[in-house]
């Protein structure tokens, strides 16, 4: 991986006195092994540490310094909002949404459609109404027929036809 | 591992860097690059991949580091980026990784090291030991070496509980006991 960054000079640009991180600069201090560790594996253990001594190579801070901090200076990183980056993220809040939209177009449905019953009613209703007898389901039935065969061509033929039932009505 | 007195100024660190302060992201830098090193060049064996990652690492810590949330958990968050960055390279390649280097057992680098520096007989022993552990207990034995990790941050970094690291470090050092004494078994 190269780098084509400039040289770094803290001097040059420090609006923050430099921070000082004791205790976690390399190396960092060895955790002792717990007490169910023998002392002969402890004593390895600290034999392993003077031995297994990590070196690196001169410049490596510089060099992988200036090979990230390109990405520091292109933008600033983003600061995502807390709630995106916990558990609860993206996946959680689009099933939420697809339960939500499933549920309002169910109620939509249920709301639009007569239901079963209510057809069953309304055919009920009319059937009942046919059955009504005497003599005002009589003159209904006359006047329907009436005006369901056009046989009356004006208003004062159908004024007269009316006149007409109404006087048999009242006799 | 740093202690609650160091973690005050390492929250700055991170919020300052997250701001894009240069200074924080380099003390950053500084604190733990050679670490990150140490433990990938243990694990590959390749001084160069080693610091290729390193970078590739660090580069990938600054574009995020904006989201992280100080929980105490940045070394394990560190070192589980790098670590699954030389696997997913290590697969690329379609490479073996290779037992530690040669240079790394002698002790170039510390003083304290080359000041007590154990017989060469001890180190060759010592490597030939290590190569007969198993991937996942020389592992641990890197990430407690060669990263500082405590067991803890170990368990994180590879997601196994305590007692499982604690159980492979016991039998890795057991192991390694066994094969470096002249008439011991291998410690099972």
């Amino acid at each position: 991986m190269t780098d084509h960054s400039d040289n770094f000079d803290p001097s040059d640009q420090a609006p923050n006195p430099p921070l000082r991180l004791a205790g976690v600069s390399s190396p960092a201090p060895r955790e002792t092994l717990p007490d169910a560790f023998e002392p002969a594996l402890q004593a390895l253990d600290d034999r392993l540490a003077e031995t297994l001594v990590g070196g690196a190579p001169a410049g490596l801070e510089d060099r992988v310094f200036r090979a990230s901090v390109g990405s520091l200076r292109a933008g600033r990183p983003t600061l995502v909002p807390a709630f995106l980056t916990s558990r609860f993220g993206w996946s959680q809040l689009a099933m939420a949404a697809s339960l939500g939209l499933a549920f309002v177009v169910a109620a939509m449905t249920v709301m639009k459609a007569p239901g079963p019953n209510q057809a069953i009613a309304s055919d009920t209703v009319l059937e009942i109404d046919w059955l009504r007898e005497g003599p005002q389901a009589e003159e209904d039935r006359k006047i329907a027929h009436v005006l369901d065969t056009g046989a009356l061509s004006s208003f004062d033929e159908v004024a007269g036809e009316m006149q007409a039932l109404i006087d048999e009505l009242e006799m | 591992m740093t202690d609650p007195l160091d973690r005050e100024s390492f929250q700055q660190a991170v919020q300052r860097a997250a701001q894009g302060d240069e200074i924080a992201w380099r003390t950053i830098v500084d604190a733990y690059s050679r670490r990150v090193f140490g433990l990938l060049r243990a694990q590959c064996g390749n001084s160069d991949l080693a610091e290729e990652i390193t970078q590739s690492t660090f580069c990938t810590i600054v574009t995020k580091i904006g989201s992280y949330t100080e929980t105490g958990k940045f070394e394990s968050w560190l070192f589980r980026i790098a670590m699954n960055r030389l696997r997913d390279e290590m697969r690329r390649r379609k490479r073996q990784a290779r037992p530690v280097e040669e240079e790394t057992l002698s002790g170039l680098v510390g003083p304290a090291a080359e000041a007590e520096a154990p017989p060469s007989v001890e180190l060759a022993q010592l490597r030939r030991a290590l190569e007969q552990l198993s991937e996942a207990d020389r592992k641990i034995v890197h990430l407690r070496h060669f990263g500082g990790l405590s067991f803890k941050q170990i368990a994180d970094v590879l997601d196994q509980p305590l007692g499982t690291v604690l159980a492979r470090q016991h039998r890795a050092l057991k192991k390694l006991k066994g094969l470096m004494t002249p008439d011991g078994d291998a410690g099972e």
